[in-house]
Formats: C-alpha cells, structure tokens, sequence
C-alpha cells in the first residue's frame, strides 16, 4: 500500500469490517482510519449496507421448505447420465480452488482440514504430465525479496514487498517431491498470481508459472464468468500438473520450511 | 463415497441456504425454488463428481449458479429480479415499527435486485450467508480479489443508495 487512500479502499474497508484482512494489515487500517473521518463514515456505511442485506434475507432461512423439494432431493435418482455430465462438463472438474485452496483463514486455521487429491492425481499421473516442467530455470522471474518471502513465510501472513502485498496462499508438495508454493501479489488494483516450487535441500525457488490479476475494473463485464471460464489460466494449470496430495497443513508447512 | 442417503439428507439441510441464494439470484421464490430443485437433481445425478472431504455447500452453491445461468441462457432472459416484494408477505408484523422496518427491507432487496448480478452473487454468499471470502470464491470459482472488488462494489452502491445521495460519504464525485 502506498499512500493512505489505497490503504483506506473501499475494498479493504468492507474486508477489514468482514474480518478478512490479516491482522497486521487491519492494524494499519485502524491507524488510518483514526486520522481519516470521512473514511470512517464510508466504513460505517459500508457495514451498514451489509448488515442491511443480510435482515433483507434473513427470514428466507427461517421459512420452512417447501414439502415439493425434499420430496425432490429424497426422491431423486443418484445413477449417473453420461449425457448429462457432457451437456455441463463445468460441473465435472471439481472447482479447482476447492480442491487445492481449503478455507483458511488465520483465524479458523484450527478448522482447517487437508483435502485429498487422490482422483485428479490418478489421472494426471496417467497422463503423465509430471515431467513436462522445464528444470534450470532458478529464480526466473522472482525478485530475492519475493523468493526470500517464500522462504520463511506461513501461508496467509501477509508481506509487503516494494512490487505490492505478498499473500501465500498455500503450499503443497509436488509428486516429484518438490515444495510448491502458491502466491497472490497485489499492488493497487492488480496483480499476479503465481507458483513456485523448489526441490528438498535446494534453497533456490523456480517460478513455475505466473498469471497477471487483471485491475479489477475490466471484471466488470457485465456478465458472469460461468465456472470453467479460467481452466486456461496458467497458474491453475500447473497446480493441477503439478499436485501430488494435500495441501499442508500449518505445522507441516513449518516443516518443510525447516522453521 | 459417503452413502447416498447421508448426502441427500445433507442436502435437506442445505436446502434453506440454497433457497436464500437462488432467491438473491432470481428474484422470485418460485423461481429460485425451481433452481434449487433442479440444481439438486444435477448434483445427484453426478454424486461421483462430488469430492469427498470439500465442502458440499460450496459445491452446490456452484451448482445452483450453473443451473441458473442455464436457465437464462435458455430464456434468453436476464431480466433483473422480479416480485421480490413476496418475501416481504410474511405473517408476524405486529406494530408500525416492524412494519416500518419491512418496508425498508423489501426496499433493500430491490435495491440488491438491481445490482449487476456478479456483484448479487458475491455479496449473497458472502454478506447474506456469511460465507469466508475464500469459500465465496471456490462457490463462484473467481479469484479472491474479483470476490472483494465485487463486494465492496456492491456495498458501496448498496450504501449510496440508502444514504441518498445527498449524504453519501463518498460525495459527488464518482470513483474514489
């Protein structure tokens, strides 16, 4: 964040108020907030305006469920139509987020549980797509700040760096056994995604690949991004090709990090 | 695989959950219930795309969104959310206060009934629901940071609107 009106963003304000943003970074808010009086009154509002959505839907909870539906989801046949999964094949890939970004935030990290990969590993280990990466790539593409930061930092603590805020979204273990780490960097508006792993013993990370975030002004298209619409962004790709198991969890990350 | 019955009753618990998010998406509760019935067939149906150990939520929150846009897509029909004022005809107002109150809240459906419907998406599942930002954004498959610039989008015109725009704390002057 480089001057005060980033830091006190709308986004970031509705974030904070949320309890989204990591706690160094809430701090910094609250600091700013304190000398910024209209700021705070955008905050007001925009936890109001939140609030006020929620009461405008809280009783649809509360109504009992129609009899026509449960008798729908009891009744329902379960065997599989080979047509059907063709006709919508966005719902075959499990989203991908889902698998290989489980919910965790610091502050519910004791919930968080590690999510099996096993099937989509079992096909791309039959595709044998494991090999495709190309080696003696050492820090393509990472500043020795960034790679430091991937070094020594947890997963969801934030880092600042001068190109913007680090945020490590998880790390996993590749099947040739090599430490992946998975990235958000934002600077204002946009960013980059990315992914970069190293071999054990090895302290140099190879970026293995990197999609910019577009600002998010040019999401604004008007129109959903139906699931599926980002399988070609690279980052997911090469999680994908790359993904032996599980994410780690937090003390196996310590681990693998030697901290 | 858990036991088909064990889902299907899972489901049924979900079941109040989805309505509510079908209903920020369509407008209309028959609509939504119609989305719903039809998003837990599919799911059903494809029980062995369902990863054990995600989050089955999640995964119907998908489902649910996917069966909607289909069914515009098949309409050829976007229109924005329709007789939201149904919800509002619920038994239990005793006294001008709460009536007041409904008033004011079947305003702000209207009010989220008009914004584009990404930024419905994420502020139904995220300040409706209460779902993390993170699990909003495996529902809807974006990034996290499209889930926060569509939610503080939506917010804000949300705010704005209640505030009137004479006391808006963002002013005259668009954008910040």
């Amino acid at each position: 964040m480089t001057n005060a009106s980033q830091l006190l963003s709308d986004e970031r304000l509705v974030a904070y108020a949320d309890g989204e943003l990591p706690e160094a970074d809430a701090l910094a808010l609250e600091e700013a907030l304190s000398n910024d009086p209209p700021a705070a009154e955008r905050l007001r509002a925009l936890v109001e305006a939140g609030e006020m959505a929620r009461r405008a839907f809280a009783e649809i909870v509360e109504e009992p469920v129609p009899e026509r539906l449960r008798t729908a989801v009891m009744e329902a046949d379960t065997s599989a139509s080979p047509e059907d999964d063709a006709r919508h094949p966005e719902d075959t890939k499990p989203a991908d987020n889902v698998v290989r970004l489980p919910q965790r935030p610091a502050s519910r990290r004791s919930t968080w549980q590690p999510v099996a990969l096993a099937a989509s590993l079992a096909v791309a280990v039959a595709a044998g797509i494991f090999t495709w990466l190309p080696g003696g790539q050492d820090g393509v593409g990472l500043t020795p700040q960034l790679a430091d930061a991937l070094s020594h930092t947890p997963s969801y603590e934030p880092v600042q760096l001068a190109e913007g805020d680090l945020t490590i979204l998880g790390s996993f273990r590749s099947q040739d056994d090599r430490l992946c780490r998975e990235y958000e960097q934002l600077s204002g508006d946009s960013g980059e995604r990315g992914l970069a792993c190293r071999a054990t013993g090895d302290s140099d990370w190879q970026l293995v690949a990197s999609s910019p975030i577009p600002p998010a002004d040019q999401m604004q298209d008007g129109t959903f991004r139906p699931a599926g619409t980002e399988d070609s962004d690279p980052v997911s790709a090469a999680v994908e090709r790359l993904q032996a198991g599980s994410l780690l969890t937090a003390e196996e990350e310590q681990r693998a990090l030697g901290f | 695989m858990k036991r088909e019955q064990e889902i299907k009753k899972d489901l049924i618990e979900l079941l109040p959950r989805l309505r509510r998010f079908a209903m920020t998406l369509t407008g209309s509760q028959d609509e939504a219930d119609d989305v719903v019935q039809a998003a837990c067939e599919r799911a059903l149906k494809r029980l062995h795309q369902w990863q054990e150990g995600t989050r089955l939520d999640s995964w119907m929150f998908r489902i649910v969104q996917t069966v909607w846009i289909d069914r515009c897509r098949a309409e050829k029909l976007r229109r924005p959310a329709g007789d939201l004022d149904s919800v509002a005809s619920v038994a239990g107002e005793d006294g001008r206060a709460v009536a007041e109150s409904r008033i004011e809240l079947a305003r702000v459906r209207k009010l989220i009934a008009r914004l584009p419907e990404e930024q419905r998406a994420v502020l139904s599942l995220v300040s409706i629901d209460g779902c993390s930002y993170r699990q909003a954004a495996e529902s809807l498959n974006i990034p996290i940071g499209t889930v926060m610039s569509r939610l503080a989008r939506a917010r804000r015109a949300l705010a704005e609107a209640l505030k009137g725009p004479d006391n808006s704390p963002w002013g005259e002057v668009a954008g910040v």
